[in-house]
């Protein structure tokens, strides 16, 4: 009789449940630390980019940052947008029993498709979500052509 | 219309010897967005995230979307009638009294 070793289906690598857990433990420690996943979920603040016939749009979400405390910058089709999120502040003998907001600093960059004019950006913040709009370079807007018929 | 995401927001809560603060990050959500609501001893909040759509604009999305809630159970040391709330910045404050007679007090001692 003759014994053959049992697989689990689909399971074809030579790599032994041991290796595997290995592999995954090794991805952990080789991820980036910085990583949103594991520390400051909120340091990298979440963005959405999005765009029409005249301007991309990018929103941020940063609830209680002061429109004082964000710095905007632009420089070669890259925005830099640094800040801080500060501690509200503490009133006499106030007792915090549960908090899951974070506080800190935050930078997140962003580089800007070719067709972004960078030189022709605005700023809003509402609700506290930041929202920039940069406008296309008027060369890559779709624009009517009128056709002639003779 | 699709079913709707429920975002928890993150809080933090707060108090000094009168007053209850709880803060809620809801950004994205105007005063006329959100709903506070009451009822047997249940605080439930609930904003809706205003977000533009670009239907095909869309070239990369991070944030969440869809409907903040969030509920607490209102114990009997507050006052519930004294709830104040206040829309900053995405962010919403609560305030809510506590009652005279859960307030911790000095006994003096006598003789």
């Amino acid at each position: 009789m003759n014994l053959i070793e049992w697989k689990k289906p689909g399971f074809n690598s030579s790599l032994s449940e041991l290796d595997l857990l290995q592999n995954e433990l090794s991805k952990f420690f080789d991820a980036d630390f910085m990583d949103s996943r594991f520390f400051g979920r909120n340091s990298v603040p979440a963005v959405d980019f999005a765009e029409d016939d005249d301007n991309f749009y990018l929103f941020m979400d940063i609830p209680g940052v002061d429109k004082k405390d964000i710095d905007l910058t632009i420089s070669r089709n890259v925005l830099i947008i640094k800040g801080e999120k500060k501690n509200l502040k503490n009133v006499d003998q106030e007792k915090v029993y549960h908090n899951e907001i974070w506080y800190g600093t935050f930078e997140r960059s962003i580089t800007l498709p070719d067709m972004a004019d960078d030189s022709n950006v605005k700023a809003d913040l509402k609700d506290g979500v930041l929202v920039v709009t940069i406008a296309k370079k008027e060369s890559v807007k779709p624009r009517q052509i009128e056709v002639k018929v003779n | 219309m699709s079913k709707e995401n429920i975002i928890v927001p993150a809080g933090k809560i707060s108090s000094t010897k009168d007053q209850i603060t709880l803060q809620l990050e809801m950004p994205g959500v105007s005063k006329d967005n959100l709903d506070i609501i009451i009822e047997n001893k249940l605080l439930r909040i609930e904003g809706e995230k205003q977000m533009p759509d670009f239907k095909n604009g869309w070239l990369h999305r991070e944030r969440r979307t869809g409907k903040y809630v969030k509920e607490y159970t209102l114990e009997d040391e507050v006052d519930e009638n004294s709830i104040k709330a206040a829309m900053n910045k995405g962010i919403l404050t609560l305030t809510v009294d506590i009652k005279e007679k859960a307030k911790p007090r000095k006994i003096a001692i006598s003789g």
